[in-house]
């Protein structure tokens, strides 16, 4: 069994030197034509481009006061803003999505701006589109009521559960503001607990996160 | 922090699409065949893509291109079943021919065709794609030993076969 260890025909483009292996090469060493290669990888290219679904574009912001933020967009608004998450948790996100994660810093620059000024004190909203289509219509509804509370302001869950019709969904109005997957621009930081509390925050940003943004925005707790 | 980044599948098509494209082109001896197989295999890596973490993407794509082969090689089983049967009927006639055609590139290519598929895998593999044995095993899925042992015995049945010819 040795012995095919130490042909060294068998090696990579060694040269042959008995006749079986003269005639192996003549069958097999030059393979396809470097023309045919290049028609059938155009071909899985075409295959592949009408399977991979819309593109959604990402890249890593650094340099904002809360650290370094994924942030991911697709043609029809920001997608996703991660902290702390690594690149291929990202892409998992939005392979789930549907879509086809694409690194970009060009395609995402507009959005990170506006984010990055944003966490600099810039008082201008942050009035960039986003794209929550893939959201349940409850989280939706949340979502863009959320939206609507001004810079410097602050709501309660139960507020937000009053003002889309449902006051008794408190708890799952928490339940998708923890899930808010575009953290700062859909601004859950500004939802706190009726007590005054910041309210059971986990997810995507935690207290003390939503402590300094709510800070930098003016409001001031006793 | 360690983070390690899968590279965007679409560069798995430039870096390995040619050289698998060679591969079935090798296994399968038709063109068409290997490029259809090729899309096959690419669809199939990518939707595996997402949930897989190999050590190797080369045999890993190495590995669904096998399977992928097969797969249709079974689903044209009985065509090519009929094909040799017809060739055994008239393979009286043809043993002189086949005595001067011996070691020829397409004798060596029907004999290559003949073997067993690990076997047949194994040869293409590791001489003409030049995969380590690592790799040909992590691509046909079994152990290192066995992808020399597979190795082994497709030159072993070769070199079997044409020297019987040269004993008539």
């Amino acid at each position: 069994m040795t012995k095919a260890n130490t042909n060294p025909w068998l090696e990579h483009n060694a040269s042959a030197s008995t006749p079986l292996e003269h005639a192996l090469d003549a069958a097999y060493a030059a393979g396809p034509s470097a023309a045919t290669i290049e028609r059938a990888q155009a071909a899985v290219r075409q295959t592949l481009a009408t399977q991979a679904g819309p593109p959604m574009y990402y890249d890593l912001v650094q340099d904002t006061p809360l650290g370094p933020l994924w942030i991911a967009v697709g043609e029809q608004g920001l997608l996703t803003i991660e902290y702390e998450s690594s690149e291929d948790s990202l892409r998992a996100y939005l392979h789930k999505l549907g879509g086809q994660p694409l690194r970009s810093s060009e395609r995402v620059a507009a959005a990170a701006e506006q984010v990055r000024l944003y966490l600099l004190g810039d008082t201008q909203a942050v009035e960039l589109a986003v794209d929550l289509s893939h959201l349940t219509p409850f989280q939706q509804r949340v979502l863009q009521e959320t939206r609507r509370v001004p810079r410097g302001q602050v709501r309660t869950y139960m507020q937000i559960a009053n003002s889309i019709g449902n006051p008794k969904a408190v708890r799952a109005v928490g339940q998708a503001l923890r899930h808010n997957p575009i953290p700062i621009v859909v601004p859950c930081h500004r939802v706190v607990a009726s007590d005054g509390t910041l309210g059971g925050y986990g997810g995507k940003m935690r207290d003390a996160r939503k402590l300094s943004l709510l800070k930098l925005e003016g409001v001031s707790f006793a | 922090m360690l983070v390690t980044t899968k590279p965007d599948f679409e560069t798995l098509v430039d870096a390995y699409g040619g050289e698998l494209f060679g591969y079935l082109w090798r296994l399968l001896g038709d063109e068409t065949e290997a490029e259809d197989c090729l899309q096959d295999s690419y669809l199939r890596a990518y939707k595996a893509y997402p949930r897989t973490e190999p050590d190797n993407l080369r045999a890993w794509l190495y590995k669904i291109a096998t399977n992928t082969a097969r797969t249709r090689q079974q689903r044209n089983g009985r065509q090519q079943h009929t094909e040799l049967n017809e060739e055994h009927a008239s393979g009286e006639m043809r043993v002189e021919t086949q005595v001067l055609q011996r070691l020829n590139a397409e004798a060596v290519k029907a004999a290559v065709g003949r073997l067993p598929r690990q076997q047949q895998a194994a040869l293409l593999l590791r001489k003409y794609q030049g995969l380590a044995y690592g790799e040909v095993a992590a691509a046909l899925g079994c152990s290192e030993q066995a992808a020399r042992a597979h190795v082994y015995q497709a030159l072993k049945k070769l070199r079997a076969q044409f020297s019987e010819e040269d004993d008539d």
